[in-house]
């Protein structure tokens, strides 16, 4: 009936927790009846247990911080999941800066599906991450006269890329990056500034969003006027007024309007 | 719908708390980790086995995500790794940490040792269950619970602890 197998560590482990089934328990007891430091040994550790769980207490008794509410959470992870929806369409956009009401009386947010939205505010991203950037802005700098940028941004998209010339408007290009574009392509970002130092992003990417007109958003001080021109789609954000950015993006707008459509080959 | 979840899983965030603060001695650190590990189990909510241990579940979530941050932090060569491994913590002058010091005298125990005490010893957690949340067999559980309690006793005893002997 007894239990012939000798006392292990295992034993007086389970001796600490209270998992033992109450022979093996007896037996230990007689064990550590018969060995008085190894008896001294287990209340050790038995009291080390029991200040660490009252150590711990205290976290346990604490109130939880609003942020691990389960309510919360799912709603942040729906919210997750429709932009990921939203991002199916791939789009290229142009916000621009500049002014002139007029342009946006008609063009209006009325049906605005969800493409427009995930890059206006992919746009918005891309301006807010990399204009504050100090020592890096671009990745490629913009020379004079050089087509470097072009033919990189150009190469990278699979498509022709010109940054727009913006001079007449007061903005001079400082450089370029690619970006992903959130549908495993690339999106090229065109960086300008101004004598007052203002930045100014264009920012593009192949695909399309619905209507002609060049529409505008508005995200946090931050606008943008995009429209897709062909397969591009392009966007040209500042922290400007909509008027402000409306004669910038026109001006952007007409000369992807107008540029070649076939990527250059090297 | 979500007040069902919400109503299953909430119960559980005290003691993932308790575990994650004593896994990273850090407030603010803990509780990232168990968001990650909340937003992770709402959003594979699915993958759960109806008839599983929801507990078990949610704290093998969290000690994958810990390990995976430690990882992380090991290929970036993160400075602290030094107190966080398996450096002890001397003990006082007198020779023996105060009661209340128990926590930090946790930190002379490797990672290994310490989960395996802290679930078992403070969360209560089944050896198998243990094992399930550390991916370890049971015997693996049984040892490493016994070293554990044997290395933290002789640190809080004043003695000196292998791990100890090893660095000098």
């Amino acid at each position: 009936m007894s239990d012939p197998r000798p006392i292990g560590e295992d034993d007086l482990q389970a001796a600490l927790d209270g998992r033992l089934p109450p022979e093996r328990r007896a037996l230990v007891e007689r064990y550590l009846a018969a060995h008085s430091e190894a008896a001294r040994r287990q209340d050790a550790m038995a009291e080390n247990d029991l200040a660490l769980r009252e150590a711990l207490q205290s976290k346990f008794e604490e109130p939880i911080p609003a942020r691990l509410r389960v309510d919360r959470l799912q709603a942040e992870i729906r919210r997750g999941r429709m932009q990921m929806l939203g991002r199916v369409a791939a789009v290229l956009a142009l916000v621009a800066l500049g002014g002139g009401a007029g342009w946006l009386a008609h063009g209006g947010f009325a049906g605005t599906p969800d493409p427009d939205r995930r890059l206006t505010a992919d746009a918005v991203a891309a301006y807010r991450t990399f204009t504050v950037e100090i020592r890096h802005p671009v990745e490629v700098r913009a020379e004079a006269g050089d087509a470097q940028l072009s033919t990189w941004l150009s190469n990278r998209l699979d498509r022709s890329i010109v940054p727009p010339d913006l001079g007449p408007q007061g903005f001079r290009l400082m450089g370029g990056r690619v970006l992903p574009d959130g549908a495993g392509r690339t999106a090229a970002l065109m960086m300008y500034d101004d004598d007052r130092g203002i930045r100014l992003t264009v920012y593009a990417r192949v695909g399309m969003v619905a209507g002609t007109d060049l529409r505008f958003s508005e995200s946090d001080g931050i606008s943008t006027f995009y429209r897709s021109e062909r397969d591009l789609t392009f966007a040209v954000s500042a922290q400007m007024d909509r008027a402000g950015l409306l004669a910038v993006a026109q001006a952007a707008a007409l000369q992807f309007e107008t540029a070649p459509r076939d990527a250059p080959r090297l | 719908m979500s007040s069902r979840i919400a109503a299953e899983v909430e119960p559980h965030i005290p003691a993932l708390r308790r575990y994650a603060y004593a896994l990273t001695r850090d407030a603010a650190a803990a509780d990232d980790l168990v968001q990650d590990t909340l937003e992770r189990a709402l959003g594979r909510w699915f993958l759960r086995r109806p008839d599983g241990d929801l507990r078990a579940w949610m704290f093998t979530i969290l000690h994958n995500l810990y390990i995976g941050g430690k990882r992380r932090d090991r290929r970036r060569g993160a400075m602290d790794e030094l107190n966080d491994q398996d450096t002890p913590t001397p003990p006082d002058q007198d020779g023996a940490l105060l009661r209340r010091d128990i926590v930090s005298g946790l930190r002379s125990l490797s990672e290994e040792q310490r989960a395996v005490l802290l679930l078992v010893g403070v969360e209560g957690l089944s050896y198998e269950d243990a094992g399930t949340v550390l991916g370890i067999p049971l015997g693996t559980v049984m040892s490493r619970l016994s070293r554990a309690r044997e290395n933290l006793r002789r640190l809080l005893d004043g003695e000196r602890a292998p791990a100890l002997r090893r660095v000098k």
